[in-house]
């Protein structure tokens, strides 16, 4: 063990009594009861731990949409604040999130943006490590013994638990992290129950694996779940890691509760997916997209990672349990009730990107408890969230077979029969630009070099047989739905709104050692046969895209039914394509800024953030039923991720998520 | 012979996530790499010796040549000093993006590329696309980045962040800004030297 000390400071506060005061006492107006956030309160970063992205909030609507306004902006430059994935939580008249890389806890005065308290954890080698520094999302919210307590995993790997109101660690919570700078209370440091050799100030040995935390956990119960993260698999050129399990403690205590194996050791389910030793030393599997769960029944629902590595898997031949799958646990027990692995042996990168939500609906008469995780396979993979059976069959399909020597696929892939799929999936002719048959001739040679086919069309080595450069699939990794666009719904009609990108990937894949001798650190010790050196991408002709619009899409799904009500492109046609001298004189139908959409939903509107054909941020508001747009107004900066809105004392705010910067837009007075 | 561009970027290996944990052994070792722009098909790939001949460029005909540059008159911009060189030495110029350009790009950078691609990780991406043209690493950083949001800057933005990646990378700014539909621009031609 290290005894190695840094001497940091790891609590500031500021407290401002009064105003928390004011602040406790606000009334709550305008509001419906309903399945989605009530009572003008936003506690999770899906809005609730069912992932809704919905509001009842009704004070912004089609009517007043225009007058919409900056209220106020918080500044997190102090705090190195970037990527804008943080979404607050409005919980008891408050606003909640996590900032920057050190991964501050701030509280944050909903009316006019002014810093209430932060909390920051010292500074140590694993935190320096970590991949996903800037990438916390948000706080979870629980109450214990009838005081609110804000918990977050850390990019270092503890968990930490502060009273709400003065941000105060959590008495009797964890223990001592024998590292100078930490609190005597309210942490835990999570890595000491993985079960793997490690040093409380350096972490986890590369050699051994790698392992941090890009999403809050979620409280259920009582019981405080962890998910994890790992070094990004196209950033991989050996094999050895360790697997993200699943951690479960006492919400009130930090005690210890229970581990779930994502990789399953020997008479563990699914082990037998793994058909050599690859079980041992293998691993990710990661949970870094944000958990959901459904609290009146005690479960959690965990969308998981492929496994190590991306784009090559013949060290691990099997379907690989439980990578690239939806797992529901029992939250007191942590043992899985039900799961489904949505790709096996994933080597496509086809992580699970977004949490899964949940929704009551109405099947053929039936309230049908669903949860629902739409992907970037642009499916929808839709369940009974108890029973986990699909709400419609499920059915295994052939794929292509690799053409990559060592690397062994699944004969057949899960194919979703309802809904149909919300984008492109497989690549033909037909695919490609159409606005003059020039273009469309000059796409179709565009794509010689590479070799295309159907969805799940494996990546081709350099060097092949085939004389191509490499294999182009669709949707890639970079398509379909991703991150930055998490799904929304109408909980109270059961409509998912799913954001969409039409994107396909290619990528230059090599034996191991040539990737590996470029990467300046890289995780495990064996090289693989082959790994990813880098991208690939044929050109659009004439700098135009190659493909058809709508480059990127919002559909509305009835989860009633399985039915699509509409899609609408998301945002306006580029400029590059609009003024595009091959297309003078020319009807260009909207084609979408090729952007994924920020949304959220209200009892009247989706409201969805992107940019007009010059470039500019937008907010744009749709009719829910029919996707017609009934608002639009240019807004300071662009939003980096899901929106979120809440009622405070009174008013309706809709917070943006710009970058360094949270800016909140309100009614004027 | 025209030698377009040389640099070093060991002074930028400082690791992706490494700081203060574990060194690199591998690129510990005291090695310098030089990634190296030339115009598609120009004659420097075709030579044997094109290391010796690099580093005669950089420590002979260059600063011989910059002192001509100099001493032949006032110069507005790298650029031009460049484009003088050219005709004293065969030494052309570099990639065109101005400094204004990449300091805005630097803002970019940090708000959406930093967090998966710490400046050292742009010595894998230039050592990676070996042998590419510019213009592809563009269009890939212009269709598939940032993560998450792929496509989701505007082409003002992507053209800045990409200044600033040369920038990082050791290439001069100058006054003429990067123009990523420009022909020219697209065909300059990586190369990594070691």
């Amino acid at each position: 063990m290290s005894t190695r000390r840094r001497d940091n400071g790891w609590f500031t506060r500021l407290t401002q009594a009064g105003l928390l005061l004011g602040m406790l006492t606000a009334t709550n107006y305008g509001w419906a009861a309903n399945q989605g956030t009530e009572a003008g309160q936003w506690q999770y970063l899906g809005g609730d731990t069912q992932h809704t992205r919905y509001s009842p909030a009704d004070q912004v609507d089609a009517e007043n949409f225009a007058d919409l306004q900056e209220a106020w902006v918080w500044d997190g430059a102090s705090f190195a604040a970037r990527s804008g994935r943080s979404t607050p939580s409005y919980i008891n008249g408050i606003l909640y999130t996590v900032a920057g890389p050190r991964r501050h806890v701030v509280a944050i005065d909903p009316k006019n943006g002014e810093t209430l308290w932060t909390y920051r954890e010292p500074d140590t080698p694993r935190y320096q490590y970590s991949m996903r520094k800037d990438y916390g999302k948000g706080v979870t919210y629980a109450e214990v013994d009838g005081r609110g307590i804000i918990y977050i995993s850390s990019p270092a790997f503890f968990l930490t638990a502060l009273d709400a109101v003065t941000g105060l660690p959590l008495e009797g919570f964890g223990s001592q992290v024998p590292i100078k700078g930490f609190p005597p209370t309210g942490v835990v440091d999570l890595l000491a129950d993985l079960g793997h050799e490690y040093d409380p100030y350096e972490g986890i040995k590369l050699e051994t694996g790698y392992i941090t935390s890009s999403a809050p956990p979620i409280v259920v119960n009582g019981v405080i779940v962890v998910g994890n993260s790992h070094e990004q698999g196209y950033n991989q050129s050996r094999q050895e890691n360790i697997p993200g399990d699943i951690l479960g403690y006492d919400a009130r205590t930090g005690k210890f509760l229970w581990k779930f194996n994502v990789l399953p050791g020997p008479g563990e389910f699914g082990h037998e997916t793994w058909e050599n030793d690859a079980w041992k030393w293998t691993g990710d599997i990661s949970s870094w997209a944000p958990l959901a769960a459904d609290q009146a029944r005690g479960i959690v629902y965990v969308p998981t990672n492929g496994a190590t590595m991306d784009f090559y898997g013949g060290f691990r031949p099997g379907d690989n349990l439980f990578s690239t799958s939806l797992i529901a646990l029992d939250v007191k027990s942590g043992k899985r009730l039900w799961h489904f692995q949505m790709v096996h042996h994933d080597i496509w990168n086809y992580d699970t990107p977004t949490a899964p939500i949940l929704m009551d609906v109405n099947i053929k008469g039936q309230s049908v408890p669903i949860v629902a995780q739409t992907t970037k396979q642009s499916f929808v993979y839709a369940f009974n969230r108890v029973t986990g059976e699909p709400l419609w069959p499920i059915v295994e399909r052939p794929v292509p077979v690799s053409k990559i020597p060592g690397e062994q696929l699944a004969k057949t892939q899960p194919f979703p029969t309802r809904p149909a799929p919300f984008d492109i999936q497989g690549l033909t002719e037909d695919d490609l630009i159409d606005f003059t048959p020039e273009l469309r001739a000059q796409a179709i040679k565009n794509l010689v070099p590479y070799d295309i086919g159907p969805l799940f069309q494996p990546p081709l080595h350099r060097d092949n047989d085939e004389g191509k450069v490499a294999a182009l699939w669709c949707p890639g990794d970079m398509g379909g739905v991703n991150i930055d666009g998490p799904s929304a719904a109408d909980p109270a009609t059961g409509i998912l709104y799913v954001t969409s990108r039409k994107g396909c990937t290619s990528r230059i894949i090599v034996p191991g050692a040539e990737r590996d001798a470029i990467i300046e650190a890289p995780t495990g010790k064996t090289i693989t046969d082959y790994a990813v050196l880098r991208y690939s991408r044929p050109d659009g002709p004439d700098n135009l895209p190659l493909f058809k619009p709508p480059y990127s899409r919002i559909t509305a799904i009835d989860m009633n039914t399985g039915e699509h009500l509409w899609y609408v492109p998301v945002g306006e046609t580029p400029a590059s394509v609009l003024n595009h001298p091959a297309l003078k004189d020319r009807q260009i139908p909207n084609t979408g800024s090729g952007s994924i959409a920020k949304m959220v939903v209200t009892k009247t509107l989706l409201i969805y953030a992107d940019v007009d054909s010059a470039g500019a941020p937008h907010l744009f508001a749709l009719d829910k039923a029919t996707g017609k747009q009934v608002g639009k107004i240019e807004i300071p900066e662009r939003t980096n991720y899901g929106m979120m809105t809440y009622l405070h004392e009174g008013k309706q705010y809709l917070m943006l998520q710009t970058g360094s910067t949270l800016t909140a837009m309100a009614l004027p007075e | 012979m025209a030698l377009l561009k040389y640099v070093t970027l060991s002074k930028s290996l400082a690791g992706r996530r490494r700081s203060g944990v574990q060194q690199a052994p591998r690129l510990n070792t005291g090695a310098r790499y030089w990634p190296v722009a030339t115009r598609y098909g120009s004659v420097i790939q075709a030579l044997p010796g094109m290391k010796i001949v690099l580093i005669a460029c950089l420590k002979i005909v260059l600063p011989a040549a910059l002192v001509i540059g100099l001493l032949t008159g006032p110069l507005s911009s790298q650029r031009a000093l460049a484009d003088d060189i050219v005709e004293a030495t065969a030494v052309t110029t570099t990639p065109a993006f101005s400094q204004s350009q990449a300091n805005a790009g630097k803002k970019v950078y940090k708000q959406s590329c930093l967090s998966c691609h710490p400046k050292g990780y742009f010595d894998q991406v230039f050592r990676a696309w070996q042998g590419e043209p510019l213009g592809a690493l563009y269009g890939i950083m212009q269709t598939d980045m940032p993560q998450g949001n792929p496509g989701g800057l505007s082409a003002e933005e992507y053209a800045q962040v990409f200044a600033y990646i040369l920038k990082e990378a050791g290439y001069p700014s100058g006054t003429v800004a990067l123009a990523p539909d420009d022909v020219t621009f697209r065909e300059w031609q990586i190369h990594a030297v070691e």
